[in-house]
């Protein structure tokens, strides 16, 4: 096949002439169908521009609906009409010449005193600021009224209407030299070209007429327009035909004038809009062109696609991370191309012969032939090496698979299609991360590559195990989460033990048929279990999430560092010590995961997570997780600080706010009194909020910690696999300040927020303090503060999003080409260097170690392992 | 007629004078400026002078980082040299293969990686119902703001360091950093207007203008020399005004407020500023900014002091340090909303926003409109604009970038774009 490739385009005006010779039909009359339903000649919708309906031919080709690209007619204004989209270009240059003989006002002298570019808007401009000070012309001493411009299209002489006519005479008289000089190229563009005296008719195939269910004729926007263009055309040449009055033609030359400049843009500024008959504003060219909904972004930069299909996501954690379940009745839709070669040609031949798996096939006389069930047997027999057969998809095809909004491109990546039943998708809950997938009703779309270069380049750049590490920060993003970090917890936790019973249960999970001895008497330990899926010569030692937050509650543990039991230590593939927490597996604080996706072929990571996917959920069912009121009771210790807790903001409020009304208040810089006051207040709830989380936590930390500990919520707290020590302060301790907008509730009422206060109160109670738990319910006044704060946080994302996905918008809009070239620079695609070396060090930051290039220890230690 | 003319022409001249008189002015600071940045440069071009030869570093194939580090890893842990040198080719060879591979569109993963947090922070903010603590919002407005290279930051403030005297002496620092504020007259002064006799008398408020460090008789002195018309007749801080009878009421209030409005003292700019103790010096912050008078100030330390608008720094101190200084705030502000975004992403943005020489912010007016492509422009904002311009123009689409050969519906040539692969038949 011919590979048409376009290299350049050209944009610019076209000349009258250029219209006239490209028009395959002059149009006289604003008719559109006649009574039988048939095209009128010479009317908007001569068959000469085109076909739109099926069966007829276009008289220009002769080709059909399909085949026929349509062409341009014209129309011969009977007055010049202004282009008013340039109308301002042209008023610069009428700025700049004599009426009377067309040159340029500048004497040519002073003209050659300019130091610009002849051609360049500098030299137009610095040429037009000189006429203005010009009242006579230098060549014919003609004195003239300024030029002005009543926008978008009518010109005054001084305070004198000055008509089209007249200004295209006048442009005519400017030289091609004077128009280089003003800013116009003569051979692209002559000045008088933007006085209109033909119009170029678009093709009936961009503005089809529509067949309503009625029988009705539906006439397109442009259309509508075009006729009443030509309408007031005929109407004015009637008129001056019969020699009517000025008056008149005026009024119809401008009435031309509005039709023309609502034909190009009909939301031209001090232009009232032309609009349908059911009060509904046209859509004209402009119109199509602009905007999100425009030709540009819409059809343009966003291209519809075949072979893709659409569907709801489900979860399945037993298939693997890089799998995806696919509906038998999508993957009977889509097809896949394969080319008939000396190695498939048998396979091909069954396929075809034997299951409905094969669609058509394309012979290499680019003939199709569609298998159906009579043809089958015909159609197998005379497959030939070159052929290219059609088949639905199938096991293991390579698909990609993406969610909107397509934040970053780990938004798209390659799966491996596994049929299943169901309407859904199906995908392993890991994926969900960088989708930022949930499973409340989200739908999700499926591509399927068509070339051999596609699916190779799927398959290797954008497999799921190919992506594990962000390139963003340069740490793990395909991780588990909630669930899945809960359950290696509870699997890795020192004390749990699996009977031999529930043990093999696993093992059969895992697909062992070498089973490890029990370590613990008859039981097998969770550490054991989790052992058997890391790889033999793994060594690992890091802080576990339980020891970090040991360590800010400045316990014991921290004195004992690698020594404590809540230090993971991992030896030759096998756990010592540690919980398996977010520190090892989260979202970039997972060294396990890093260390897995980095050091080790790509299928070890992805093996790893299939079989910890497969039997967390057995783990959390068997020990079970649970959720209830009397974890968020709390004893007496507490409920005693909290009192305190509560007291102190009080008092120390009240400390404040005598402060603040004495003038006293040490103010934070770029803050004002009001401002200072009412941060020192945010800061001071928080304070104090932060000392009961803190001994809340210790005692939740402690639970987990204790020999037999309660399987429930605060120990996914502990593991970092949701929910934090606000969450649980919350429902448990008191609410504490309420904020809006990052300070604390204020409009409402004049001076005060709730009737409830007195007015002028700024005191903490009366400023949104929430002294209750979520546990214990809110006071009246408190569950209101609450709502000011919730609703914020609605109004907010709604708000954010869009600000944050205009502000997106122009960053990729603006970055988009800078992209790295053969020599390691960073070059744009107009080829201009932004860096010699990019990043500086040139290292790709998805390569590095949370930006960290190379650590020069662990090299060192890896030489003397050698 | 003519008579007003030539009091405008008057007026004019003056202005003409006095603008010309700042320019010297300005001049004469930038001067200086050059002169303390040269101090520092001049070390750096002597040590360029020596070694026109490659640096070591440079010698070898590694960064200056990862070799300083791996020098001072070798230095100690007392290795020997063969395993030094065995540890840096090691280095070196991991080193290469970490580089980025040719065709990567690090653009658009610069831009997603600063875009996609974006959207993160917002839908995060919405599980916490707005509790105090983890209130996120404003973080979104200060990333756009110095994107965009907007040239007045909403919350623009300066960090002061002082010389070696003020910045252990907390009285005199102190001192320093209120005379900075800038001082309207009308902050000082109390009128009283006459409106019967004409007269107008100002009284200098000697308290307030002891706190700003200015002495009260000063004022009414610079004061009276503003004044055109009427008599002045000074009386300790007292400055007495009387007009002509035929002199328009509406005038003398008109003097009078541009009078009240001149700048008595401070730095024009300067809102406010507060002393700080800070690693054992003091320093000011100030709500406000105004780099170059600041920095023109003998007690300040120009080597250190900074503000936080981008542009300003662009015009005072040129390209490079505007550069740095965008890096510094993207990054700083990503790190106070808990993002984690890796630097050479910021870079490659503050790379592309000044490597015209000015700051271009990524908006229509900065890098979108250097692009020279029309389809690229067309497809970002103002559509028609764009066509329009470039039909008049005559302009060539070359089809050098993305978007435009996404529109015409052509490869592109990013990535696996930028090689061809052939497969045999």
């Amino acid at each position: 096949m011919l590979e048409k490739k376009i290299k350049e385009l050209e944009f610019g005006l076209m000349s009258p002439e250029m219209i006239r010779k490209m028009s395959v039909v002059e149009i006289k009359t604003p008719e559109t169908y006649d009574k039988d339903g048939y095209p009128v000649e010479e009317g908007l919708m001569d068959l000469h521009m085109g076909v739109i309906s099926p069966g007829m031919r276009c008289k220009t080709d002769g080709q059909t609906m399909k085949n026929c690209p349509g062409y341009f007619g014209h129309l011969e204004m009977v007055r010049p009409i202004i282009h008013p989209k340039f109308s301002i270009n042209l008023e610069k240059l009428l700025m700049s010449t004599c009426r009377k003989c067309g040159k340029i006002l500048v004497p040519a002298e002073k003209i050659k005193a300019i130091r610009s570019k002849p051609g360049s808007e500098e030299m137009a401009k610095k040429i037009r600021d000189k006429a203005k000070t010009i009242k006579k012309c230098p060549h014919c001493s003609k004195k003239d009224e300024k030029i002005s411009l009543d926008k978008p299209t009518n010109f005054y002489l001084g305070k004198e209407r000055i008509y089209p006519a007249e200004i295209r005479e006048w442009v005519e008289r400017v030289s091609d030299e004077d128009a280089l000089l003003l800013g116009f190229k003569p051979d692209i563009l002559r000045p008088e070209w933007l006085i209109m005296t033909v119009l170029p008719v678009p093709p009936i195939t961009i503005r089809p007429s529509i067949t309503l269910e009625t029988g009705m004729k539906s006439e397109d926007d442009l259309t509508h327009k075009l006729v009443d263009i030509i309408r007031i055309n005929t109407r004015l040449k009637d008129n001056i035909d019969a020699g009517a009055p000025q008056l008149i033609i005026e009024d119809l030359w401008d009435l031309l004038q509005y039709h023309v400049t609502t034909y190009f843009d009909n939301q031209t500024a001090g232009v009232p809009p032309a609009k349908h008959r059911s009060g509904r504003a046209l859509r004209t060219l402009v119109q199509r062109l602009k905007g999100k909904k425009g030709r540009f972004r819409y059809n343009l930069t966003g291209k519809r696609v075949n072979f893709a299909a659409r569907s709801t996501i489900s979860p399945d954690p037993f298939i693997s991370i890089n799998e995806i379940g696919v509906p038998q009745r999508i993957a009977d839709d889509l097809t896949v191309p394969e080319k008939v070669l000396d190695w498939n040609k048998k396979d091909l031949q069954k396929l075809i012969k034997e299951t409905d798996k094969a669609v058509s096939v394309l012979r290499t006389d680019q003939r199709r032939k569609i298998v159906t069930e009579e043809t089958r047997k015909e159609i197998a027999k005379e497959l030939d090496l070159g052929f290219i057969v059609e088949r639905k998809l199938q096991d293991g095809d390579i698909v990609l698979f993406n969610r909107q909004p397509s934040l970053h491109r780990l938004s798209m990546l390659a799966h491996k299609v596994r049929i299943m039943d169901g309407k859904t998708f199906r995908l392993n809950p890991v994926v969900c991360k960088p989708y930022n997938a949930d499973f409340d009703g989200d739908e999700m779309n499926m591509h399927v590559p068509q070339t051999q270069e596609g699916i190779a380049e799927a398959r290797e750049l954008m497999y799921v195990q190919e992506q594990v590490i962000s390139p963003r920060y340069g740490a793990p993003v395909i991780v588990l989460d909630e669930d899945g970090i809960t359950g290696t917890y509870i699997l890795t936790m020192d004390q749990t033990e699996f009977s031999e019973k529930e043990a093999f249960k696993l093992f059969y999970e895992l697909g062992f048929d070498k089973f490890p001895k029990p370590d613990r008497g008859k039981n097998y330990s969770g550490k054991l279990i989790f052992s058997q899926l890391l790889p033999k010569d793994l060594n690992l030692s890091y802080k576990s999430k339980t020891f970090e937050v040991l360590e800010k509650l400045d316990s014991k543990e921290k004195t004992l560092g690698e020594k404590s039991k809540h230090w993971v230590h991992i030896k030759n593939g096998k756990l010592i010590s540690g919980t398996i927490d977010e520190n090892s597996l989260g979202e970039i604080s997972g060294v396990l995961i890093d260390t897995l996706a980095r050091e080790y072929p790509h299928d070890v990571i992805s093996n790893f997570y299939n079989k910890l996917n497969k039997i967390i959920g057995w783990v959390i069912t068997i020990k079970g997780l649970t959720v209830g009121l009397d974890e968020y009771e709390i004893n007496d210790k507490i409920k005693k600080l909290r009192e305190k807790a509560v007291k102190e903001e009080l008092d120390e409020a009240e400390k404040l706010v005598k402060e603040y009304k004495k003038g006293s208040l040490q103010l934070i810089p770029g803050r004002t009194l009001d401002e200072s006051f009412e941060t020192k207040m945010l800061q001071l709830g928080a304070k104090v909020k932060g000392k009961v989380e803190k001994e809340l936590m210790k005692e939740k930390l402690e639970s987990v910690l204790q020999e037999n500990p309660v399987l429930n919520t605060s120990l996914m707290i502990i593991a970092g696999s949701r929910g934090n020590a606000t969450n649980l302060m919350n429902i448990a301790g008191f609410w504490g300040q309420a904020s809006v907008r990052a300070g604390r509730p204020k409009s409402g009422f004049s001076n005060r927020i709730l009737a409830l206060s007195q007015k002028g109160d700024v005191g903490a109670t009366a400023g949104g303090f929430i002294e209750q738990s979520l546990l214990e319910g809110l006071k009246g006044s408190e569950y209101f503060y609450h709502s000011i704060g919730g609703r914020q946080g609605e109004v907010d994302t709604g708000v954010s999003t869009k600000v944050s996905g205009y502000l997106y918008r122009r960053l990729a809009n603006s970055l988009k080409e800078l992209s790295v070239k053969n020599d390691a620079t960073v070059r744009t695609s107009a080829n201009k260097i932004v860096q010699l070396k990019y990043g500086e060090d040139g290292v790709f930051p998805m390569k590095t170690k949370k930006g960290k290039a190379i650590d020069v220890a662990k090299v060192f230690k890896k030489i003397k392992q050698k | 007629m003519p008579k007003k003319k030539t009091v405008k022409t008057k007026t004019l001249k003056k202005k003409i004078k006095a603008s010309v008189k700042k320019t010297k002015k300005a001049k004469k600071t930038v001067k200086k400026i050059k002169k303390a940045v040269k101090k520092k440069k001049t070390v750096k071009t002597v040590v360029k002078k020596e070694k026109p030869v490659k640096k070591d570093w440079e010698d070898f194939g590694l960064p200056k980082l990862v070799w300083d580090e791996t020098h001072s890893f070798a230095a100690e842990n007392n290795l020997s040299d063969a395993e030094k040198q065995k540890l840096l080719d090691e280095i070196k060879s991991m080193y290469n293969a970490l580089q980025v591979e040719n065709g990567e569109a690090v653009g658009i993963v610069a831009a997603q990686s600063l875009g996609e947090p974006g959207t993160q922070l917002t839908l995060r903010t919405k599980h916490f119902a707005g509790a105090a603590e983890v209130s996120v919002g404003s973080g979104i407005q200060r990333v756009e703001e110095i994107v965009d290279g907007r040239s007045k930051a909403r919350y623009a403030t300066m960090t002061i360091y002082l010389n070696e005297e003020l910045r252990k002496d907390e009285q005199k620092a102190d001192a320093f950093a209120k005379s900075l504020i800038n001082v309207r007259a009308q902050d000082l002064v109390s009128i009283n207007e006459d409106f019967d006799k004409r007269t107008v008398s100002i009284e200098v408020n000697v308290k307030k203008a002891k706190e700003n460090q200015i002495e009260a008789e000063e004022l009414v002195e610079k004061l009276k020399s503003q004044i055109e018309n009427g008599k002045t007749s000074k009386r300790k801080n007292v400055l007495t005004i009387n007009y002509d009878k035929k002199h328009p009421l509406l005038k003398i209030r008109k003097e009078l407020i541009k009078l009240l409005k001149k700048r008595v003292g401070g730095v024009a700019g300067i809102e406010k500023t507060i002393l700080f103790h800070e690693n054992g010096e003091y320093i000011i912050k100030t709500s406000g900014t105004n780099l170059k008078s600041v920095l023109r100030k003998k007690e300040v330390d120009p080597t250190r002091t900074i503000t936080n608008d981008i542009v300003e720094i662009s015009k005072v101190l040129g390209i490079e340090a505007s550069r740095t200084a965008l890096i510094e705030e993207l990054n700083k502000t990503l790190e106070e909303n808990g993002i984690l975004v890796d630097i050479r992403h910021i870079i490659l943005l503050a790379d592309l926003v000044s490597f015209s020489g000015e700051i271009k912010g990524t908006v229509r007016t900065g890098v979108m409109r250097a692009k020279s492509s029309p389809f690229a422009k067309a497809a970002f904002e103002e559509t028609t604009k764009h066509l329009l311009a470039a039909a008049f123009k005559g302009e060539k689409e070359k089809l050098q970038g993305v978007i435009e050969n996404i529109i015409v519906g052509q490869p592109i040539k990013l990535g696996t774009g930028v090689v061809k692969l052939i497969m045999k038949e």
